[in-house]
């Protein structure tokens, strides 16, 4: 049954037009009969036709004229702008190296900033790689000893003529000492990881320590991971992780890189290994420690002071010159020290100015006269002698 | 569409832009109504008029030909108006009663338009005015409906495609709108007793 209430939503539903309303003809007409007998009905319609009226006459202002005008010169501005960038753009073009174009060709303009980075970081990263791989390329590093008059002798030949442990069996793994000869099983150098390949040596006294043929260098191998070349006539100590070199020279080659922890002990030094190939001598309380290929690490057993070695380099250590700064320390002021005149002799330059390390700098060539070089640290060592009393 | 529009915009899109004017000369009249209406200013209805056939002109190659070309440009409005009225609330709330100089073309409009003498058609406009300020004040989603439906004379499907709302939402929205105006405008009748 429809009520007045429900016929007053549908006359509002319908905006006063009951033909509008989706129900049948004659129910049309049913209701359009109750609405014009039925005073409240009525009233709902008129003012629904009222408020209709009123709302239609809100008009609105004329469009304005030149609306389309406006309108079609933004259209035509637009075009220019766009002919304006394609010229542009073909004249950038032409304009653009040979890379701009490749990465036009590949990449929206927004990403080629980042393009751009990354091929200059890859140039840079290729030519770090080159001049790193330069570095270590292996160069004729001149073996130079204290007291040597033979000419010298590259590190690399010093390999090379160690031949083959294959070709030397029946020298392998001989040992002797004043008790007899000594099988290369030798607990003590298996458990320093130590095989001898080539070469013989003997037993140098108490405390583990060996001499190396005067005759011949002697080979050693380092658990398949370094080769060590013990020269002729040299006394020292194998241990775990290395050698103590109490007298002679000794040439290291590492095979591993940054994996291996090796050293050479000398009284006044440690040399540590951080690169590849390298040498220590040690004679006249001097170790001297040069380094054909990588970087090794050198610490001063008197001072404490350490640095790195890299290809090329080369360092002297002193011990006497240390000993008597110690001994005449109480003495000899720092300052006397660095006043004391520098000694030169026939090229060869020694400082005191440095009294943390007396380390002496000289030239590859001009330390190959070991008797100025001992002339030099007796006067040196009179000096210093004279200025503590 | 007719087919006379389709050739237009076949032209339009082979390079002859001169083309388009025709578009305009045609539907200025809804694009601009509709922006008055939703914007309540002439000077916004101007400019949103003429961002609206600028932008129909730069996607014209979307346009879907089953669809009418003035409700595609009331989409486009419609649009366009959302985007403007998030930035502008303020503004269109404080316009949204009609301005003095507003009141004063719609009324020498209607003077010059009926015959009707002084007194009743300054009664006639300030009544009119009443009724606008309610539909004004309705909330937008609601607005926008009786604004398209009283003089957009958009049918409820139109309606539903240029709001992309169901069409039981825009039949919904509409008959609640519609109720409420009642309601107020029987409030009004006993004030103007």
């Amino acid at each position: 049954m429809i009520n007045c209430k429900s016929i007053k939503n549908l006359i509002i539903e319908c905006g006063g037009d009951l033909k509008k309303l989706t129900i049948a003809k004659s129910e049309v007409d049913a209701l359009a009969a109750h609405i014009n007998n039925c005073p409240e009905c009525s009233k709902v319609m008129s003012r629904l036709s009222a408020l209709e009226k009123l709302v239609a006459e809100d008009k609105i202002p004329a469009v304005p004229p030149a609306i389309a005008s406006k309108i079609m010169a933004r259209i035509a501005a637009e075009q220019n702008k766009c002919v304006q960038k394609k010229v542009l753009a073909v004249t950038n073009a032409e304009e653009m190296t040979l890379i701009e174009k490749i990465a036009a060709l590949f990449l929206p303009k927004e990403n080629r900033v980042w393009a751009y980075s990354i091929v200059i970081i890859i140039m840079a990263a290729a030519l770090f790689l080159t001049l790193t791989h330069e570095n270590n390329i292996p160069k004729e590093n001149v073996i130079v000893k204290a007291g040597d008059k033979n000419p010298p002798e590259t590190i690399d030949n010093k390999f090379k003529n160690n031949q083959p442990i294959s070709n030397q069996n029946q020298n392998i793994a001989i040992l002797e000492n004043k008790a007899g000869t000594i099988s290369n099983d030798d607990k003590k150098f298996k458990k320093c990881g130590f095989i001898v390949e080539n070469g013989k040596l003997a037993a140098a006294g108490s405390d583990d320590e060996y001499l190396s043929n005067p005759a011949a260098d002697l080979k050693v191998n380092y658990n398949g991971l370094a080769t060590v070349i013990i020269n002729r006539d040299s006394k020292f100590k194998f241990r775990d992780s290395g050698i103590d070199l109490a007298a002679g020279s000794l040439n290291i080659d590492i095979f591993v890189k940054n994996v291996i922890k090796f050293s050479v002990s000398t009284p006044e030094s440690l040399v540590e290994v951080t690169g590849t190939k390298f040498s220590v001598s040690r004679k006249n309380n001097i170790t001297e420690v040069s380094v054909q290929q990588g970087s090794v690490k050198v610490t001063n057993k008197i001072t404490g002071t350490s640095e790195i070695l890299k290809h090329g380099d080369k360092k002297i250590i002193n011990k006497i010159l240390k000993f008597q700064e110690k001994s005449n320390e109480a003495q000899t002021s720092e300052a006397t020290i660095k006043n004391s005149i520098p000694l030169q002799t026939a090229g060869v330059e020694l400082s005191t100015r440095k009294t943390d390390e007396a380390t002496l700098k000289t030239d590859t060539k001009e330390i190959r006269n070991d008797t100025k070089v001992n002339n030099l640290i007796d006067k040196l060592k009179t000096n210093n002698m004279h200025e503590g009393n | 569409m007719e087919i006379n529009e389709i050739e237009i915009i076949k032209k339009i899109k082979n390079g002859e832009t001169s083309e388009f004017e025709h578009i305009i000369t045609k539907y200025s009249k809804l694009v601009y109504s509709l922006a008055f209406r939703l914007l309540r200013n002439a000077e916004e209805a101007d400019d949103l008029t003429q961002d609206v056939f600028f932008r129909a002109y730069r996607f014209l190659d979307k346009y879907n030909p089953e669809f009418k070309m003035s409700t595609w440009l009331s989409k486009i409005t419609y649009n366009l108006f959302k985007d403007r009225f998030k930035v502008k609330q303020l503004n269109i709330v404080s316009n949204s009663i009609s301005s003095d100089e507003d009141d004063k073309r719609n009324f020498e409009e209607k003077y010059a338009d009926t015959g009707a003498g002084p007194y009743e058609k300054i009664e006639q406009s300030v009544k009119s005015r009443d009724i606008i300020a309610i539909i004004n004040k309705l909330p937008d989603n609601y607005r926008v409906v009786v604004t398209m439906y009283f003089w957009g004379d958009y049918s409820y499907e139109e309606i539903s495609q240029i709001l992309e709302v169901p069409l039981g939402t825009v039949k919904s929205r509409l008959k609640r709108a519609k109720i409420y105006l009642y309601e107020k405008y029987s409030r009004l009748l006993e004030k103007w007793k």
